[in-house]
Formats: structure tokens, sequence, C-alpha cells
């Protein structure tokens, strides 16, 4: 069996893939409204869809930090230590 | 079971016994050593055996409880897993490596006291530099000799805070230490332990070695001496505040540094400092949970963080490359390799069914419960990053993305095996914690955690989605660069090219300039010193003595002319000798 023809066969469908995705992040949103949350740790717990938020803007803060820092301090050319 | 057989003898003794198989025999050879390892510590029985009174020392070399066992258990499984991984190795010294390095930790995990965790903790350090070594890359030696040195550095810390430890309590036990206890030995031995778990800033040396070693290699080192030094901070430190914020730390620093970074497996180490920023974390929040959770960690963690590596590691057997701004499109030529790597990517990912999800939220929860909010958040943030970075990040650039042109075969079949199976076992873990949760130290207590609680659950999903929807979002803005990043280890090795400088421009500018002068200065005074005392020799010495000796030859010359052998001329002689005499007597009188 060829390994690569499911794989093709999802990046052939990128478009429906996307509306899936759409469809399950919109699910797990209704999902964290819905359930019982007994004794949270923190305030955020409470907060219906906080997480979906919590992880969106880490994601973006992660690289544009961590792109900004690399592109003025961090960053060397491959052959910085010779 | 009465009779006690270490673990790492079958790796050790069976080290020296690896040339002499051939072939087919050998590779079943190096796959039985592993398993009858894992058989063994399998039928351990809990006790303390192993123990010699030698030179006024105890020394305890199977120490056999929870917390070793549920170690030694990943430790011989990850072993098989590497071999199997490795098969394909021609050169029995890198097996020979490899097995002295597992045997090592496993002596770590057994050893009672604090002598025989330093010599497998160095028997450990030896041997891994050699899986860096093999490589046979100029920048492989050079960061086999900074690994090295990085390490021994940190063994001299152990062994400095273990000599004053034993002058401060006469014991060499390896056991828990009290934290009203702890002083500076403590620390220092802290200090060497936290070195090996990569504990910020004692951290450079495994994103510099880790991507130089050879690709089987790599997935022997991401297991054993990171997991080996948190089995020894569990042992002796658990509860400590400074480990659970440190140990924090490290999850988000490592993450930060894997969204930049280019290399592939330079990215996984940097994750590997942030998955034991959780375990280190666990270990010094403290409670049984969060100890529990370190423990389950380390487990699931050595098994997809190999898998990850054995996965990157095909990509660069095979196409020669680990950059993935070289990478691309991989996709069509190796499904198989970007499957198993996917697999190892949710797991760590912490994704519901995967072993990440059931081991990563123990620590989190445990942080919770033990009412530490700021330290919770901190990592389910480096969870964002670990799913950005190696869940979506490294795949994506490295299978698909643009085309890079490369048109690689899929690895070996032992590779494709050895992932295989670790995928399977990541994935057993997650939907059936039960079998990592009955190995943990407080089994009750494991027994009463719920991954699978819903809030949990939603938490988890929502935060990895929308993780996925800002990398997507951003994709162009992660396009993989060819450079490097600087980390601490720029201060060594900056401070080591400035003491070369520093060696060139003054010492060995002195040196040469003392060896100038002497030569033209003092060379010359004492080749004319010299020269004096040949004159002198040859005119005074040899002078004196030659004429003493012309002398007496001369003198006997007139000698032998007045003995004539006639009787008159001596009565003559005598007679005018003897009125000499006589008149000179007289003459006196």
């Amino acid at each position: 069996m060829n390994w690569a023809n499911p794989i093709q066969y999802l990046r052939d469908h990128l478009k429906a893939l996307k509306w899936i995705l759409y469809l399950v992040m919109a699910g797990a949103i209704v999902f964290d409204a819905l359930i019982p949350k007994h004794h949270p740790h923190f305030f955020g717990d409470k907060i219906p869809a906080f997480w979906s938020v919590f992880g969106f803007v880490c994601c973006i803060l992660l690289i544009r930090i961590m792109k900004g820092l690399a592109h003025t301090v961090l960053m060397r050319k491959e052959d910085y230590y010779g | 079971m009465d009779k006690f057989v270490h673990p790492a003898l079958f790796f050790i003794l069976g080290a020296f016994l690896i040339p002499v198989f051939k072939g087919r025999l050998k590779q079943i050879f190096l796959l039985l050593m592993p398993a009858a390892a894992f058989y063994t510590v399998l039928n351990l029985g809990h006790g303390i055996y192993g123990e010699i009174h030698y030179l006024g020392f105890n020394i305890i070399l199977g120490r056999v409880d929870r917390l070793s066992l549920v170690f030694a258990h990943v430790f011989t499984l990850m072993a098989f897993l590497g071999v199997l991984y490795g098969l394909h190795v021609k050169e029995d010294a890198q097996h020979i490596a490899s097995f002295f390095y597992v045997g090592g930790s496993l002596g770590v995990v057994f050893a009672g006291d604090y002598l025989t965790v330093f010599i497998f903790w160095e028997m450990m350090a030896v041997a891994s530099t050699f899986l860096i070594w093999f490589r046979r890359e100029p920048a492989s030696i050079r960061a086999g000799f900074r690994y090295l040195l990085m390490h021994i550095f940190g063994g001299l810390l152990l062994l400095g805070g273990i000599f004053l430890h034993y002058k401060n309590t006469g014991s060499l036990a390896f056991e828990l230490i009290p934290k009203s206890g702890a002083g500076f030995p403590e620390y220092l031995i802290m200090a060497g332990f936290a070195l090996n778990a990569a504990v910020f800033p004692l951290h450079a040396w495994l994103p510099d070695a880790y991507p130089e070693a050879t690709v089987t290699g790599a997935v022997f080192m991401c297991a054993f001496t990171t997991k080996t030094a948190v089995y020894v901070l569990a042992r002796a430190f658990p509860g400590f505040d400074i480990l659970a914020v440190m140990g924090t730390a490290m999850t988000i620093y490592g993450v930060c540094y894997a969204t930049i970074e280019n290399d592939m497996r330079r990215i996984l180490s940097y994750h590997i400092i942030s998955q034991v920023g959780y375990m280190v974390a666990g270990v010094g929040i403290g409670t049984q949970l969060a100890v529990n959770g370190a423990c389950a960690h380390a487990y699931a963690h050595i098994l997809y963080k190999a898998l990850l590596f054995m996965g990157a590691g095909s990509v660069l057997m095979m196409t020669g490359t680990s950059k993935l701004s070289e990478l691309g499109g991989l996709y069509k030529y190796m499904p198989l390799s970007l499957i198993f790597y996917v697999v190892g990517g949710i797991s760590i990912s912490g994704f519901p069914l995967f072993s990440g999800f059931v081991s990563k939220s123990m620590v989190v929860a445990g942080a919770g419960e033990a009412h530490h909010p700021v330290l919770m958040v901190l990592m389910l943030l480096a969870s964002v990053g670990t799913f950005l970075s190696v869940g979506l990040k490294l795949p994506y650039f490295a299978w698909f993305g643009k085309d890079s042109g490369l048109q690689p075969k899929e690895p070996p079949k032992n590779m494709l095996w050895a992932m295989g199976i670790t995928s399977f076992l990541c994935f057993l873990i997650g939907v059936y914690p039960k079998v990592l949760y009955d190995l943990l130290p407080y089994r009750e207590e494991a027994m009463k955690f719920h991954p699978y609680a819903l809030p949990h659950l939603s938490e988890t999903v929502q935060i990895l989605l929308f993780t996925g929807l800002g990398f997507f979002l951003l994709l162009k803005r992660l396009t993989p660069e060819p450079k490097i990043n600087l980390d601490f280890d720029w201060f060594y090795r900056k401070a080591v090219e400035g003491f070369m400088w520093f060696d060139h421009r003054f010492i060995h500018a002195f040196d040469y300039g003392w060896g100038e002068l002497y030569r033209s200065l003092a060379l010359k005074a004492l080749m004319a010193f010299a020269r004096f005392f040949a004159w002198f020799d040859r005119w005074g010495i040899d002078g004196v003595v030659d004429n003493v000796a012309y002398g007496t030859q001369g003198f006997g010359n007139q000698v032998r002319k007045i003995q004539t052998g006639n009787i008159q001329h001596y009565l003559a002689a005598a007679l005018l000798v003897f009125f000499v005499i006589v008149g000179v007597f007289w003459f006196l009188r």
C-alpha cells in the first residue's frame, strides 16, 4: 500500500478539511460552555472559551515576540562560531 | 525474587560480547540483551540488594522500590526500541557506546549511595560523548568536546557536593534530602543533577550537542541523560520550590527557542528542555500527584521524544540534511515516517488519546492542586508552543511546504518497525493510561486521577485547536531561516574564543618575544662565553697539561743521556756530589 495516497487525498480536499476544522472549533467552544466545572484552580477555568482565546493569543504572541527577538538579537550566520 | 540480577549487567557485560557475534546472530544478541534486562526489571522485588562494605563506605548497587522501578522499566524498554532502530548500524563501537550509556543510567537508577551514583553518572557522560563523536563530522567532534567538558564540570559539582555532604553528615546514603537540612553541599549536588537535567542556565550543552550526534545515537541520548537526572532529583529533592520555578521557566524557554530554530533535531532538543521542565517542576512541587506526574511524564516523554528523534533522524539519514530550510515536500516519498512522526508530535502536544495527554496533565493538575496557578498557566502556555513547533511547524516544513526537489526513500525496515512499535506504545498509554499509572510511585494517588475528565478535555482541545489556527494565520512568518540562534553556550564558547585571543595576543606574543630576545641577546652572550672557554681550554688548560707532559718528556730525555752505563762515570758523579755536599755543609757552618 502506498501510504502517501491518504495524505494526498487530504491535501486534495484542503478546503473541506478547513471547514471541518472550523466546525470542530465552534463545537469545542459550545462544548466548553455546556460542561459542568467543579473546583476550578484558576479564574479562567470558569469563563467559557477562555482556553480558546488563550491558545490563540499565546500562539500569536509567541511567534511575534520570538521572531522579533531572533531578528534583532539572537539570530546569527551559521558560521558564526567558526 | 531472592536472587538479584542487576539489569545494568546485561548492558555492561553484554557490551564486551558484541564484537564476538557476526551478522544476523549479532542482531539477535543486540535485541536479546535489552529484552532480558526488561524481563529482569519486571520480576524485581522491592528491597536493598548488592550491599558492599568497602573502605568503611556502605555501597548499595541495587535499591529497588517503586520510584527506581518505573524509570528502570522505561529505560530497558527504550533500550530495546533504540537498539531496534539502530540495528542496521554495522559499527560495533556505536552499539558498545550505547550499551555502556544505558548500563550507566540503570546503574544510577538502582544506586543507593552517592559513590555509585557518581561512578555510573560519569560512565553515562563518557559513553554518550562517543555517540556524538561517531558521526565523524568536524562539527560533531567539536560539539562532543564541548559536551564532555560541560558534563565533566557537572560531575565535579556533584563530586564536590558529595564530599562536603559526606563531611557534614558522615553518610553517603543517597536518600531524600529534607528541605530544612539542605545547605551548600546539598545545593551543589542539586546543581550537578540540574546540569544533566538541562535546567536553565546549565542547559546549553543539550541543543548544542544532540543535533550533532549520530542518527541512532541521538535517539538514545534524548531518552537517558535528562531522565536519569529527573530520577535523581525526584529521589533527593522533591518539594524544593526552586525546582518548581526553574522547571516552569524551562518549559517556556525551550518552546521559545524552538519557535525560531531551523534544524529539526535542534527544535526537538529545545523541546527536551521544555518537556523536562514539566518533570523538574513536578518534582519541585513535590506533592504525591506532582511527583507521580513527573514520573509519568518522564515515561511518556522518553517514548514520544525518541519517536520524534527517530522520525527526524530518518529524514536526516535519507536526505542528508536536517535543516527545515532545505527540506519540504517529503510526504510523497516518506509517508510512513511522516505518520509515525506525527504520532510523536501529537503525543508531545498532549492530544487526547495519546500519551502526553495523560502524563502532562498530571503535572499541570499537580501545580493547580498545590495552588500554584501561575505555574499552571505558564505550563499551559508552554504546551501551546509545543504543539506549534513540534506538532505543526516541523512536520509542515519538512514534509509539506515548498517542494525541495528531494526524493528520498523510506528508511530501512528496522527503523520503521522501531517507529511503529513506539507509536503504538504512545497510543496505548493514551487510551489505556492504567498501564502507566500502575507503575507510578504513589499508586493509590495515581488511580484517583482521571485525565479524561470533561473540563480537562475541553481545555486541551481548545488550546490545541486555536494554536493550530494561529499557526496557519502566521504561516509565512514562520518560514525557516538558515541561521543559528545565540544561546547560553555563547558565554563559554566566546569565553574560550576570548581566552584563545588573549593567549595569542599576550601569552603567545610574550613567549615569542622572549624567544627572540633569548636568540638575539642571550644566545649570542652564551656563544661568546663558550668561545672564550674554548680558547681558554685550548690555550690555558691544554697548554698547561701539554707543557707538563712535554717538560716531563724533555727532562726524561736529559736524564736518559746521563745514564751512560760506565761505572767510572757514576763513581765520578758520586764523588762530585759528595764534594759539593761537603763543600756546601762546610761553607754554611
